[in-house]
Parts: C-alpha cells; sequence; structure tokens
C-alpha cells in the first residue's frame, strides 16, 4: 500500500509534468500551414527577409518564406541579377498575379516580411497564381538611399533657410516694419477719407438725387431737341420747303444766275457811279476776292 | 627557490587532483551508463528515487520558477515602459525562462536539495562502510545506488524544468497582465510569436545534462567521503558547491552549442 501511494505520487508527477509540455509544445510550436503550394517571388533586394520569415495577405498571414535563391543565370562570372523568395501559400489562399508584393517590416522588432496586397478591384482578367508561378516583387527603399536622400534634403533646407536669414538682415527688417507701419497709417487715413466721402454723400443725398433727376430731364429734352433737329434736316435734305429747295433745287440757282446775268447786262448794278460805290466796291470784291466777311459768305453760297 | 618549488607543487597537486576527480567521476557516468542498459536496478528502487528527487522537490521549483517570472516581468516593466514596448514583457518573460532560468534555477535547487542528500546519505554508508559490505557480497554499489539515482535524476528533472518554466510564464503573465496592465492578447501572441519549440527544446536538453551533472557529482561526492561524520559535511558542500558551479559553466558552453 505504501510502495502503491508512492507510485500514485510519482504517476501523478510525471503525467502533469508532460500534459504541461505537451500544452507548451503545442502552444509554441510555430503554427504551419497543413497544405500549402509555392509561389516564387522575384525581387532585386529583399533587405532582410530570411527563412522562415512570414508571408502576408492583406495583412493576414497566409504563409511563410521557405527559401531565398540567389539566381546567377545569364550573366558571366556568376554575378548575381535577381532573388527568387520562394514561398508556401495555404492552400484556399487565393492569388492573382495583378497583386503588389512587397517586403515590408512589421513587428516590436521590425522585422521583414513579404506582404500581398490585393488589386483594388478584383479583374476577373487577372491569372490566378499557381503553384510554381513566378510574380515580380516591388523591391523595398533600400534605408541608406532614403537616408543619402534625406540629408540631400536637408542640406537644400539649409541653404533656403540662410537665405531666408540673409534676406531678413536688420535693416530689411527695420524697412519691412517700416513699410508695414506706413500702410498702416495709409490704411487710417483712407479710413478716415473714406468716412467723410460716406458723410458728405449722406448728407447731400438728397441734392445729388435731385441733380440726376433733373440731369435726366434735361436729357430728356436734348433729346427731343436732337430729333427735332433731325427731322429739319431730313427736310431740308429731301428738299422740302424753302430751304429745302434752296440747297437742293438746281432750277434757283440758275434763275439766280440768269436773273444777275440780265441785271449785268441791262447795267442796273452799274447805274450811277457816285450813288452806289459800297455796292460797287461790293461787286468788285467779289471780282478780285476781297476779305469782306460777307461777301465771302454770299460768294460762297452763290456759287 | 624552495618557496617557488612549492608554490609549483601546490598548483599542480591542485591540477592532478581536480582532473583525477573528473576523470573519475567520468568512469563513474560510463559506468553508471554502463549498468543502467545491462542490469536495470528494480523498479520500486528507482520509484523511491523519483520521489524523492522529484515530487518532493516539486514545491522549491515551483517557487522558485513562480518568483522568479514575476521578478522578471516587474525588473522589465520599468524599463520597456519607457520604451513604451510593454507589450514584449512576455517575449523576454517567454525565452529567458526556456531558454536559461528554467533549467538553470531547477539544476540549481535540484543539486541543492537533491545532491546535498545523495552526497550525504552515500558519505555516511561509505564512513560507516556499508558501500564496502556491498561489495564484499558482490553487489556493485553503482548498480544498487547510483543508478537508481542517475536514472530518476535524468527522467524527473527535465520534467521539473518544464514545470517551472510554464509557472514562470504564468508569474510573468500574473504580474504583466494582472498588476502591470497590459493588454494580454499582445502578451500572450508576442510570447508564441517569439518563443518556440526549438526555445523549449533548449531548455529541456539543459535540464537533461544539469540532471547528469548533478546525480554524478552527488554520488561521486558521496563514495570520495572519508573519516567520520566531518567527512561527510564536507562532502555535502562539495557536492553543492562543484554541482552549482558546474551547471553554470556547462550551462555557457550548452548556449553556445545549442544556438
Amino acid at each position: 500500500m505504501q510502495n502503491k501511494n508512492l507510485e500514485f505520487k510519482v504517476g501523478v508527477f510525471v503525467a502533469i509534468g508532460l500534459l504541461v509540455l505537451g500544452f507548451m509544445i503545442l502552444k509554441l510550436g510555430n503554427r504551419e500551414f497543413k497544405e500549402t503550394y509555392k509561389i516564387i517571388g522575384l525581387f532585386d533586394y529583399t533587405g532582410g527577409v530570411v527563412k522562415g520569415g512570414p508571408v502576408r495577405c492583406a495583412g493576414v498571414e497566409v504563409g511563410k518564406v521557405v527559401d531565398l535563391i540567389l539566381v546567377t543565370e545569364g550573366l558571366a562570372n556568376d554575378e548575381v541579377s535577381h532573388v527568387e523568395v520562394v514561398m508556401d501559400i495555404a492552400d484556399g489562399v487565393i492569388l492573382r498575379d495583378d497583386a503588389r508584393v512587397s517586403i515590408q517590416s512589421y513587428g516590436i522588432l521590425g522585422e521583414k516580411h513579404i506582404e500581398f496586397t490585393p488589386a483594388e478591384k478584383i479583374d476577373p482578367a487577372a491569372k490566378i497564381l499557381k503553384p510554381g508561378d513566378k510574380i515580380k516583387g516591388i523591391n523595398p527603399v533600400v534605408l541608406d538611399d532614403l537616408a543619402k536622400e534625406g540629408q540631400e534634403i536637408f542640406k537644400s533646407l539649409r541653404g533656403a533657410a540662410k537665405a531666408i536669414e540673409k534676406v531678413l538682415s536688420d535693416q530689411n527688417v527695420d524697412n519691412i516694419s517700416e513699410t508695414i507701419s506706413n500702410t498702416k497709417n495709409l490704411t487710417a487715413d483712407m479710413k478716415v477719407f473714406i468716412n467723410r466721402l460716406d458723410n458728405l454723400v449722406a448728407n447731400n443725398a438728397e441734392d445729388v438725387t435731385t441733380l440726376i433727376s433733373r440731369l435726366s430731364d434735361g436729357s430728356a429734352k436734348f433729346k427731343e431737341t436732337l430729333d427735332n433737329l433731325d427731322s429739319i434736316l431730313v427736310s431740308v435734305k429731301e428738299g422740302r420747303g424753302t430751304a429745302g429747295k434752296l440747297v437742293v433745287d438746281p432750277e434757283l440757282y440758275n434763275e439766280l444766275t440768269a436773273l444777275i446775268k440780265d441785271l449785268r447786262k441791262y447795267g442796273i448794278f452799274y447805274k450811277g457811279k457816285g450813288q452806289n460805290t459800297s455796292r460797287s466796291k461790293h461787286i468788285k470784291g467779289y471780282d478780285s476776292g476781297d476779305e469782306d466777311k460777307d461777301m465771302g459768305i454770299n460768294r460762297g453760297f452763290i456759287r | 627557490m624552495k618557496i617557488k618549488a612549492d608554490v609549483f607543487i601546490i598548483i599542480g597537486s591542485k591540477i592532478v587532483k581536480l582532473l583525477k576527480q573528473l576523470g573519475e567521476a567520468t568512469l563513474m557516468l560510463v559506468d553508471t551508463i554502463w549498468c543502467m542498459f545491462t542490469s536495470p536496478p528494480r523498479r520500486d528502487i528507482i520509484i523511491t528515487q523519483m520521489k524523492e528527487i522529484g515530487v518532493m522537490s516539486l514545491p522549491v521549483v515551483l517557487l522558485t520558477g513562480m518568483f522568479t517570472g514575476m521578478v522578471l516581468a516587474v525588473q522589465s516593466y520599468y524599463q520597456l515602459y519607457q520604451l513604451s514596448m510593454e507589450t514584449s514583457i512576455g517575449i523576454l518573460v517567454g525565452l529567458s525562462m526556456t531558454n536559461e532560468l528554467g533549467p538553470v534555477l531547477t539544476g540549481l535547487m535540484v543539486a541543492g536539495r537533491v545532491g546535498a542528500s545523495m552526497a550525504a546519505e552515500l558519505g555516511t554508508m561509505k564512513v560507516t562502510e556499508q558501500i564496502d559490505a556491498l561489495e564484499t557480497l558482490a553487489t556493485s554499489p553503482i548498480k544498487y545506488l547510483v543508478v537508481p539515482r542517475f536514472i530518476a535524476c535524468v527522467l524527473l528533472v527535465p520534467i521539473l524544468t518544464v514545470y517551472s518554466i510554464f509557472i514562470g510564464i504564468v508569474g510573468g503573465y500574473i504580474i504583466g497582465v494582472k498588476l502591470m496592465g497590459i493588454n494580454a492578447t499582445f502578451f500572450i501572441k508576442n510570447m508564441l510569436d517569439y518563443t518556440d519549440n526549438f526555445d523549449l527544446a533548449n531548455g529541456i536538453i539543459k535540464a537533461f545534462f544539469f540532471a547528469i551533472i548533478v546525480a554524478i557529482t552527488g554520488c561521486y561526492k558521496g563514495f570520495s567521503a572519508s573519516g567520520g561524520a566531518e567527512g561527510v559535511g564536507k562532502v555535502t558542500t562539495q557536492a553543492v558547491v562543484v554541482a552549482c558551479i558546474s551547471i553554470l559553466i556547462s550551462d555557457f558552453f550548452l548556449s553556445i552549442i545549442l544556438f
């Protein structure tokens, strides 16, 4: 009985120990995917992906990297042309060849993993990746390159900062502040001026309205006058009325010319020398081009 | 000139003694393994030793494992909190318990508890000439006394280590999640992500070697006892010290080899 008790204790101890061990083995074990197929990703730079590293599709773990192959074929001297990343993908995970395949960091320690980002819209034309298919990956940014670029950016930023500093020398700052204060004064003056203008308009608003209405009356009348004048001119042009006839009708001119000829013929203009000197002078002026204004007008009209 | 020669003699004799002891212990190990397969001891003797070594050591192993896991979590929390990485306490506790602290602490505890008792027991038998009596009766003391202890140790120290690892992680979980308020899911997920069966196997392999060291050191030191009660006390102390030092030194080399 004593011995049985002893054996029971040891048995319980071992059994529980083995149970705990089994539990831990199951928990700590790498979650393997039972049925898998292989896909090969082509990269120029893998940035530290390791064998056994995770492969994620849209962030969900769907497989792991099983091999990294340096491909040398086609190049002399065994130069490395690119890297083939062989991945085991769980069966049932359908990946199309329009997915973005990139290398990304994940986790606290920033380990690299392969990330499949499916295209935004499912394109039925895109080929479903079959076991052994190769897909071109997007190379990760080389951190050193990024650092170099960043350095250059900082350099140019520094230059810009220096230039700004130069522009903002003490004197320039004084000038700028002076300009600003001047502008301020100007604005204040403008304000006063606008206020005054405002007052002026407000106080004389009635007068201005009257003025404007009168002006508009006046312009109406003026228009009427113009219309009248226009109609007169039209009449004249058409040869209506005395003035029209005078202007347009050649008959009157002919009559007048004939009359004057007749008058000359019969010497009516030259009735007596002493009697009508002023008139003879006028006629003389007509002949010799005298500059008498009245006669000038007459002359032009007669002709 | 005479003093100088004495110094060399002292150093030389120490080294020769060390090597002699190491050789004798190794021979004893070989002998034990040979006996284990050629003439296995009776089952009830092994069971008794198993109870003594495994079951009775469980409380102390659980206690040390638990508090080690807890103190790991507490100490690392304040450091990792400053980096806002407190969820990685799970990784720290999981990795260090499986790889190092589980097996080493179990080894040390077993060396202190079991190694000492072996050395004292066998040492007393040696000084009271019971071992000589066994030899006169044509019974191999190795077969009758060492092999059961060796088998019990080798079988049960790894299991004790499993207990220690498990309870250490539980302790870390209690402190991290219940006391420090770390998200339980992240604690467990990070621990499982970074700790795998390789780490567990690592710890168990170490525990296996530590078990051999404890058993052989305890038995060898007990057999080498001489004189009276004083001699027994001396070998007991030596057994514990040598076993502990050997465990720590071999842990270093095992870590290098296993990684």
